[in-house]
């Protein structure tokens, strides 16, 4: 019990400071690599800013929890997870997204990562057609009209 | 006790290879020799060592050759998502369901050339993302051949166009296969050419022939 309860503290680039258990901090492949590695009381990520740590603290606590009580009652907590996640990314804007898709690859956290690519690919999958996607994710397509027309054709006959 | 000092032996070079700065390989040696006032009388201590004066270093000698195309291209290419590196764009796009890849292509030549390669069906595969379509194809009593796809996952049929008759055409099909559960992963680009007709029943009879499942993931068909 007392191990679950040390507490551990991460500064983020901007020195926003940020105190978590150290079961938080074992969500993230990095971070339990440093925390084992440099037993100081305080880590500084330079990599992540204040705003992106929060987030992945936000998540890591989340998860972290359910894991915990998922003792009693794994079914509804693997349900509530699944709402809190997608709660958690309805309105992230891209550019955050794309901030804590860098910092779950930095602090390795597998999850975060594969949630915050499936919300991109969700992105793309509401878009309409090539050209919103262009515009929803800052694109510039470099075809010419003509190339542009041969590939439309070509997609006639590619069934993928 | 012993569990203890064995664990932290492999920790502290851990934590010397996360603090490591970035080495430049490419950078020159030399720079490790500027102290030595003497490099004349160096050299009579290290037989063998090449003479190397600091101001006489050639500052081309490690710089890339303008003759790799190749390089000079990846260099210039635009990033597939604007403020992602393309690895966890990648991670991103490979996400993206098998209906909707039609529009990837279009959107720009880097998402094209993404989209269409075999890389990308074997990434999804890798992620277990791969959706697999059966494909039905039909010959009525005039000989006429349609054909038909049904999506595994939703349990729908896309409609197809009318295959080409007589026209020459090329189909290409991606198979991955998984001959064991481990790891072994092989993709391979079945493309036949020719005729519908000949086309239709090589590529099947070259899916027929192999003893091990096949898992179609991407099919494409050209008409010549």
């Amino acid at each position: 019990m007392e191990n679950e309860k040390k507490m551990i503290t991460l500064k983020s680039s901007d020195d926003v400071t940020f105190e978590v258990e150290e079961a938080v901090v074992l969500e993230s492949q990095f971070l339990s690599h440093l925390v084992q590695d440099c037993p100081a009381p305080e880590h500084k990520i330079k990599e992540v800013t204040g705003k992106i740590l929060s987030k992945v603290v936000e998540y890591c606590e989340k998860h972290v929890v359910v894991v915990v009580d998922g003792g009693d009652s794994s079914s509804s907590s693997g349900d509530d997870l699944k709402k809190w996640d997608d709660k958690f990314i309805k309105e992230m804007d891209l550019s955050t997204v794309y901030d804590l898709i860098a910092a779950a690859n930095y602090l390795n956290i597998q999850a975060l990562l594969d949630l915050m690519c499936q919300r991109v690919a969700d992105v793309i999958t509401a878009c309409k057609d090539h050209k919103e996607i262009r515009e929803t994710l800052g694109i510039v397509s470099d075809y010419t009209a003509e190339e542009e027309a041969e590939v439309l054709k070509e997609n006639e006959w590619a069934f993928d | 006790m012993d569990l203890s000092s064995q664990r932290q032996s492999p920790n502290v070079s851990t934590g010397v290879r996360l603090q490591a700065p970035l080495v430049d390989s490419v950078s020159c040696y030399c720079r490790v020799d500027s102290s030595l006032k003497t490099v004349v009388e160096a050299r009579k201590f290290v037989p063998g060592s090449k003479l190397c004066i600091q101001p006489n270093i050639n500052p081309n000698a490690h710089r890339r050759s303008k003759n790799n195309p190749k390089q000079e291209r990846t260099r210039i290419q635009p990033p597939l998502l604007p403020g992602l590196p393309d690895d966890l764009a990648i991670a991103c796009l490979i996400r993206v369901p098998r209906a909707e890849h039609r529009k990837l292509r279009l959107v720009c030549k880097s998402w094209y050339r993404l989209a269409s390669g075999n890389f990308y069906y074997s990434e999804r595969k890798l992620i277990g993302m791969s959706e697999e379509w059966v494909y039905v194809f039909k010959k009525d009593r005039d000989g006429k051949i349609s054909w038909t796809t049904f999506d595994l996952v939703s349990h729908h049929p896309h409609p197809l166009p009318p295959l080409p008759r007589e026209n020459d055409m090329s189909m290409s099909l991606v198979d991955v296969l998984n001959h064991d559960k481990n790891n072994t992963r092989i993709w391979e680009n079945i493309a036949v050419k020719g005729q519908s007709k000949s086309v239709l029943s090589n590529i099947w009879s070259s899916i027929a022939g192999r003893a091990v499942k096949s898992h179609i993931v991407h099919c494409q068909v050209l008409q010549a």
